[in-house]
């Protein structure tokens, strides 16, 4: 059996990405396949419609991002970017500012 | 007491190789920029290649798609993605038998103007952005 790496290679592919899917059998395992795949790739189904924007930021963050991407990969198993981890950060502090918005008013 | 679980490759008298790993290609209904393409085309080549590498495939066509294009001012472009799978035996999975399938979604990659062909191998999803001309 190829290694990922040589199946990698041998594709030419630009990144590999484990889904959570494993072993999808019959059309609902497809189904479920198709939108585990439309979540790393939207163009290839309905499932993520997030809005991706290029945002600048120093070096020293993007490393800071980085290892905490590194941390969660472990801890969870599963291939965490450094870019969901800024998601996640950014989406919760606007979250957190827009509820302290409505306690206020 | 017979052993329950047998092989079934002897009880069935099969002399095929028995292929266990899911391999599955979406091919696109639509181009880049929302344009269609000619999707029919492209899963015959798909279905012929994965038949000849692997010993067989099957087309599975899907619900209908909508995805939001932020990159071109938020567009919604209507997917519709067939998915192409084939169970392929470990010993047919080879560097060579990898690389031809690379050949033919390359091309469908630069003909049919897409931004990443998604090819999934055992739970693992390999997105291709690399295209060669020929």
């Amino acid at each position: 059996m190829l290694s990922e790496k040589q199946i990698q290679q041998a594709l030419h592919a630009g990144r590999v990405v484990p889904l959570a899917v494993v072993k999808p059998h019959g059309p609902l395992g497809l189904e479920q396949l198709a939108a585990a795949v439309s979540r790393v790739n939207p163009a290839l189904g309905s499932g993520d419609l997030a809005v991706r924007r290029p945002i600048a930021l120093d070096h020293t963050t993007w490393e800071k991002l980085e290892q905490l991407a590194s941390t969660a990969t472990q801890t969870t198993s599963q291939r965490v970017t450094a870019s969901q981890v800024a998601a996640a950060i950014i989406e919760q502090f606007v979250a957190a500012l827009l509820q302290q918005g409505e306690t206020q008013e | 007491m017979d052993d329950p679980l047998g092989n079934p490759q002897e009880i069935f008298q099969s002399h095929l190789p028995v292929g266990a790993l899911l391999l599955v290609i979406f091919v696109p209904s639509r181009d880049q920029d929302g344009q269609p393409i000619d999707q029919e085309y492209w899963v015959d080549e798909v279905l012929t290649t994965l038949g000849t590498l692997f010993r067989g495939a099957t087309a599975y066509p899907r619900g209908r798609g909508v995805w939001r294009d932020d990159a071109r001012g938020g567009t919604l472009l209507r997917e519709e993605p067939i998915i192409v799978f084939s169970y392929v035996a470990e010993a047919d999975l080879t560097t060579n038998a990898l690389t031809e399938l690379y050949r033919t979604l390359s091309r469908m990659g630069h003909e049919a103007n897409q931004g990443e062909i998604g090819v999934v191998i055992d739970g693992k999803y390999y997105g291709i952005t690399e295209y060669i001309e020929e």
